[in-house]
């Protein structure tokens, strides 16, 4: 904990912090790593993403945080009961998440709290419950996002300093195979029900699902914002490890053994700043947001110019079979 | 506050599209690899070393 303590007294003031894991709630010390980056990194928001199995110990968690900073809590929710166990590889994955969600809901304004569902679409069987998912949060009055998985992800690669960034712009391969007809079905759906959302929110939903059907339908890159890895966005790992970001983790420097002054002004860093310029760009929503929001990218969707140069869009790897859409 | 961040957000915005290089304003924090799932798409759970 106090190496921690020190990563953060040199971290500058934050608009938001993220914990994620792995699963963060493993951690017994979590409570303390949130008052520590509420003290030292000041955010406007703390973000949890949980898989909520560990239902008394996330309440406890809410209860006892200090409430001065919102809690935005977003569980993993993949599917309605069998779906989701055999998602999350466990029998009682979906009884205790769903515990959780029944638990906070009703005290959500008390504890200073904002509760979501993350459906994360493995496969075509997972889009199909997306609706039955709908229909059991809406009446707890529960938010519900939607991300498709990428095959893979650096970051959970069980290979060390690993680069599985897209090669091309618009490049997005699906995790599991899909047909057409059945991811349009889905993002008209979620696009449907986002309009109920708060603008922010919906805004950047909405922008989401453009690059995400744009990429999964048609093999295009468009939105394609500028990457601000290792630059507005910074990723720590639970080794004190600083990685390039989700896709990329080859590692600049360590706060653990080194200041972070010195690993962000490394030559380690430019140099993977300068793969980051290269990069064609993913579509994986922690990073599109921050790059979205930090570029400004998400205020030109607002209000889209004629004139405005747009970013090539070029087909990449063969986008989900299926007939053409029809216009 | 929420005022001044957001002004100073807008104004960084024209040298974040440069890729000039600043302080971070957005940290993901993984706290540990640990996970009690045995999710089909991730291998988080498989690492040999929590963090």
């Amino acid at each position: 904990m106090p190496e921690i303590e020190r990563i953060f007294r040199q971290l500058p003031r934050l608009d938001m912090v993220r914990l994620s894991g792995g699963e963060p709630f493993a951690r017994t010390d979590l409570l303390d790593i949130a008052h520590l980056a509420q003290t030292h990194l000041r955010p406007l928001r703390l973000h949890i993403t949980t898989n909520g199995f560990l239902t008394d110990r996330i309440v406890k968690f809410c209860e006892a945080r200090r409430r001065d900073v919102p809690l935005q809590l977003l569980l993993s929710v993949d599917g309605l009961e069998a779906k989701h166990n055999e998602v999350r590889g466990r029998t009682n994955a979906w009884a205790t998440a769903t515990a959780t969600l029944k638990a906070l809901a009703p005290r959500r304004q008390e504890l200073n709290l904002t509760l979501g569902v993350n459906q994360t679409i493995v496969d075509a069987a997972g889009a199909e419950q997306y609706r039955g998912l709908n229909d059991f949060l809406k009446p707890l009055g529960i938010r519900h996002h939607v991300v498709m998985a990428y095959d893979a992800s650096a970051t959970y690669s069980l290979q060390r300093e690993v680069d599985l960034a897209p090669k091309a712009i618009g490049d997005f391969t699906t995790f599991g195979s899909f047909q057409r007809e059945a991811v349009t079905k889905l993002w008209d759906e979620v696009e449907r029900d986002v309009a109920e959302w708060p603008w922010l929110e919906r805004l950047a939903k909405r922008y989401y699902i453009r690059g995400i059907r744009n990429r999964v339908l048609r093999g295009e890159g468009e939105p394609n914002p500028r990457c601000v890895a290792l630059n507005a966005h910074l990723r720590l790992l639970p080794n004190g490890d600083v990685p390039t970001c989700q896709f990329n983790t080859k590692v600049v420097g360590n706060l653990r053994r080194q200041s972070f002054a010195e690993v962000w002004a490394s030559q380690a860093a430019a140099t993977q700043r300068a793969w980051v310029r290269q990069c064609p760009g993913c579509w994986a929503e922690c990073e599109v947001l921050p790059n979205a929001i930090y570029t400004g990218d998400l205020w030109r969707a607002l209000a889209p110019s004629p004139g405005r140069p747009k970013v090539p869009a070029r087909r990449a790897s063969p986008p989900v079979p299926g007939p053409a859409p029809s216009a | 506050m929420k005022h001044l961040r957001f002004a100073s957000l807008l104004s960084q915005t024209p040298a974040r599209r440069r890729y000039e290089v600043g302080l971070p304003r957005y940290l993901t924090y993984l706290v540990t690899f640990t996970c009690n799932a045995r999710c089909i798409m991730c291998d988080s759970w498989k690492k040999t070393v929590a963090g």
